[in-house]
């Protein structure tokens, strides 16, 4: 179960915006994904988990740092080495809509990496799109359908199947379904589960919505302007928070049942700007703990209890 | 089920069959695109007809000048006697050549222009600079130009008014093509391994229809009226082929005495940049599949 | 349980697109709303929710048709075909938050003037008075240091901050609705949180009475003091927010509950519900939500089982409303 897949060290991405200025959106992060488990990297606009998404699938370059996939590092792969290794990853994507090419039918488009890989004869793959329409609960018929002929969550089916036509090792699903209403949401969200358990893949699940993340994660990882503040297994994160961001993060979310109504200590202000960072703890503008310490050093990722690291001086390490 | 192996293939061609007939039902949708199609199929008909059965349409008749429209002489007579109804049904086979031709060379050289700069952010500037510089040249100017050179031909009034066209084509296909690249089914095909010549062709390419179509069809219409006004100014095509800007420009003066020289052919060139860009329009509309579907 | 006026008194609302005898897009759409309380429409999309809170204030698009057997806003009645009389209602009775604040503030003026504009559609104001008002209402929306964000541009807020000036701009016309159209749904959770939180002090300071349109069920426990839930241009069930969390009564407000992440068992499969919400043209005979209901018997599909039943406060369109809960039990996973 805890055998590594894919790996980031220590990766950064800054991205020019011109003027001289820079916008560091991912800073130093490090992290695990293992063989056959959903990693949820969480967190509100603007705290580059999608840029962390778009890193892992070699949508952007790095600035600096490493990635590895089964222990080979693949930061710097191009050409037909790169093309072998895309099969790997495949990602799935917010807006069902505009993840799909408005002109392409959908058997065509779940159709298309079979052809860049030249997989089997083009009857086989044919008849692979098709199970793989089957595969995702879509009506065959559909595979004739624009995407503008298609419910949102249809579309969304549709991008899985796309997705898993490579029989890929990892899925990046960055905010699947978000933009779905809540029983299509259930729908896909089972879809996803089944899935993995059928086929073992391991997910990396990006998303700001907590309660999503808590139901079908193993492990978590928080970001807070481009760094990671708070990382382990899904039920001790969500149950019992260590980083003050975590726990204010927690107390946002809106309650289950309007038996729990309760005064919330809510966060003040907004998420700073990541063009002007806060000196030290990128955090402390909003921390309700924070000490003038918090403004000196950068806070280190430590272990602050059984599986869980968390980047605030203010936790005493374990 | 187990028929199910060849199932998806017969599905896909039924459906682009179905799609084609579509397509040429909601083309003819309605009254003022039924006409224009008219217009143009008779516009076509002419032009490859009327050269065949009219020859006397350079005959100077001095006895029958200036004539109103009459049996013999549909629309009238000009200045020298030649009869205007011929002249104008030969003339309309330059202006539909000038036309189209300037429009499908404009969309080839334009397209790959643009698609190439919007796409390879490295020929980008380089590409835009020089459309810029072409840009500035007046297409009149250049025709005059060019015929001072290379003397009077189709071929150096079709470059003369394609050159001017081609920058406007290549900024619309690159500027569509930029906004493209960003969507997130560009990135789903980088993902899945997608060669980039197969992204240019299968997810950009299709998606610059609409705005290649429109521009198209406005480029045909305005190629029409650019060599009407350049035959107006003498720089248009070799005067022993008529056409209608020519027949214009030599009436113009007995304008008050026989409007019918010159009214004819103007009707005719209104009448088909009209239809032109009526079913440029409409092409947009059918091409695109969400429209297409909307309106069933 | 409330004793507050009612404010606004909705029966038998008909929305149409296109023409008066088409289907109706929102049909026999009841409700009423107090002051200084918060009534939420909850229904995911095609549910009719929004545009049903539209019709209220005159804004359809020209092709609908909205008719009701009443309409009364503060004891007047009003036709909901007169679109002037609506307007009129817009000015000062109800006043509308919108999911994107971006579009609902032009980008080439300043807050400031943008306030002072809809502050002296109000007849009698100076511009000075205005001003100060703006001001006031800003400060009401916990915005530091307002006088400064009045020359402020939309682009230099954020989400949060600008929907904050939407809702200053709508309390400033003192209205006695505050119709907020999923004002949180495009907000981060801590700032939604917020926003959630000053919502809710107006209502209670200022008594303004709240129409709450939200796909978010977590949102409703958060905020409603009565609920109202829509499907497929019906309203389906409507109650006391806790009478309809502990004891719901129809199929899809269960249906909903059961599929939302938060209620369920970790890493369980969600229950979730089969296919999808029915076209307007494909709407079924009978309860509308039949097709997708686990529950669904014949009788459900035959006209007249989408009468609507009220017990004291709690009301439903099911007609097994009082099987549900044995039902339920049963297919408890």
């Amino acid at each position: 179960m805890s055998e590594a897949l894919l790996e980031t060290k220590e990766l950064s991405k800054t991205f020019n915006i011109g003027k001289g200025k820079s916008l560091k959106a991912v800073s130093d992060v490090s992290l695990t994904l293992n063989k056959g488990e959903t990693l949820a990297i969480v967190g509100e606009s603007g705290c580059g988990k999608s840029t962390l998404a778009r890193l892992l699938l070699r949508l952007e370059q790095a600035t600096s740092g490493g990635i590895e996939f089964d222990g080979n590092d693949i930061s710097e792969i191009s050409g037909a080495v790169e093309k072998q290794w895309r099969r790997n990853v495949q990602m799935v994507f917010q807006d069902p809509y505009t993840s799909l090419n408005p002109r392409m039918i959908a058997h065509d488009a779940i159709r298309e990496p079979l052809d860049n890989y030249a997989e089997g004869t083009k009857q086989e793959r044919n008849q692979k799109a098709h199970d793989l329409l089957h595969r995702v609960g879509l009506n065959v018929d559909f595979g004739q359908r624009y995407p503008h002929e298609l419910s949102g969550g249809q579309c969304q089916r549709l991008g899985i199947a796309r997705a898993l036509a490579l029989n890929p090792k990892v899925l990046v699903a960055d905010e699947p379904v978000s933009a779905l209403d809540v029983s299509i949401q259930a729908q896909v969200l089972n879809l996803m589960m089944d899935l993995q358990a059928d086929l073992g893949i391991s997910i990396v699940f990006v998303s700001h919505d907590l309660s999503v993340v808590r139901h079908i994660s193993d492990r978590v990882i928080v970001m807070y302007l481009g760094r990671i503040v708070e990382e382990g297994p899904a039920d001790i994160v969500l149950d019992t928070p260590s980083h003050p961001y975590t726990k204010a993060l927690l107390d946002s979310v809106p309650i289950d049942h309007p038996s729990k109504r309760r005064s919330k200590t809510l966060l003040s202000g907004e998420v700073a700007s990541p063009l002007n960072p806060p000196s030290g703890c990128a955090f402390r503008t909003r921390c309700p703990v924070a000490t003038d310490q918090c403004a000196q050093t950068i806070p280190k990722l430590r272990s602050v209890g059984p599986k869980v690291s968390a980047a605030c001086i203010l936790l005493e390490s374990k | 089920m187990n028929t199910s192996q060849t199932v998806p293939r017969q599905h896909v061609q039924r459906s682009r069959m179905v799609d084609f007939r579509r397509f040429l039902s909601e083309f003819t949708d309605g009254r003022v695109e039924k006409s224009a199609v008219l217009i143009l199929i008779a516009a076509l008909l002419i032009s490859v007809i009327a050269p065949m059965v009219y020859h006397s349409y350079s005959d100077i008749n001095p006895l029958d000048r200036m004539k109103p429209p009459s049996a013999d002489h549909f629309f009238g007579t000009d200045h020298l006697g030649r009869d205007v109804f011929e002249r104008t049904m030969v003339g309309t086979r330059n202006s539909l050549i000038i036309g189209f031709s300037v429009a499908i060379a404009t969309t080839i050289i334009g397209c790959i222009l643009g698609l190439v700069s919007g796409f390879i952010s490295f020929g980008d500037k380089i590409i835009m600079r020089l459309m810029d510089g072409f840009m500035a040249i007046p297409n009149v100017l250049l025709a005059i130009a060019l015929v001072a050179l290379m003397g009077s031909s189709l071929l150096t009034i079709i470059i003369a008014i394609s050159v001017p066209e081609i920058p406007r084509m290549a900024r619309i296909v690159r500027s569509v093509v930029v906004s493209l690249k960003e969507m997130p089914f560009i990135d789903a095909a980088v993902t899945m391994g997608t060669p980039q010549w197969k992204i240019l062709l299968r997810h950009l390419l299709p998606n610059t229809v609409g705005a290649l179509s429109v521009q198209a069809t406005a480029t045909c219409a305005s190629a029409i009226m650019t060599e009407a006004i350049l035959s107006f100014l003498g720089a248009g095509t070799p005067p022993n082929i008529p056409s209608w800007g020519g027949i214009i420009a030599e009436s113009r003066v007995f304008f008050q005495i026989a409007p019918w020289a010159i009214g004819f052919p103007g009707l005719m060139l209104s009448l088909l940049v009209l239809s032109v860009n009526i079913l440029g329009d409409r092409l947009r509309e059918v091409l695109d599949p969400r429209v297409a579907r909307r309106r069933s | 349980m409330s004793v507050n006026k009612k404010i606004l008194e909705v029966k038998g609302l008909n929305i149409r697109f296109g023409s008066a005898a088409a289907a109706p897009t929102v049909e026999d759409l009841s409700f009423d709303l107090r002051a200084g309380e918060t009534l939420c429409l909850v229904g995911e999309s095609g549910s009719g929710k929004s545009i049903s809170a539209l019709s209220l204030l005159g804004l359809l698009p020209e092709s609908a048709h909205a008719t009701a057997d009443q309409f009364m806003f503060d004891g007047v009645e009003i036709d909901p075909k007169d679109t002037k009389s609506l307007k009129a209602l817009r000015g000062e009775g109800v006043a509308m938050i919108f999911q994107d604040p971006m579009s609902s503030l032009n980008p080439a003026f300043t807050i400031g003037y943008q306030m002072i504009e809809a502050i002296r559609l109000a007849p009698n104001i100076s511009k000075q008075e205005a001003r100060q008002k703006a001001i006031h209402y800003l400060e009401l929306v916990r915005i530091a240091d307002a006088a400064k964000r009045m020359d402020g541009y939309p682009h230099q807020l954020s989400g949060g901050m600008r929907q904050r000036v939407m809702i200053a701009m709508a309390l400033s016309r003192n209205p006695k609705v505050l119709i907020a159209d999923e004002p949180t749904t495009a907000l981060d959770v801590t700032i939604q949180a917020q926003i959630l939180a000053l919502i809710d002090d107006i209502k209670t300071e200022l008594g303004t009475a709240v129409l709450f349109i939200t796909h978010d069920l977590g949102v409703v426990a958060e905020t409603a003091d009565r609920v109202a839930v829509m499907y497929a241009g019906r309203m389906v069930e409507a109650g006391q927010v806790a009478e309809v969390f502990d004891n719901p009564q129809h199929a899809y407000t269960v249906g909903l509950m059961r599929a939302s992440p938060r209620t369920a068992a970790r890493q369980r499969r969600l229950n979730d519900i089969p296919g999808s919400v029915p076209e307007l043209r494909d709407r079924p005979l009978g309860c509308t939500f039949a097709p997708r209901c686990a529950f669904m018997t014949p009788a459900c599909q035959e006209l007249g089982a989408e009468k609507t039943v009220q017990v004291g406060t709690h009301l439903s369109r099911c007609i097994r409303r009082d099987e549900l809960g044995t039902l339920l039990g049963e297919t408890h996973v």
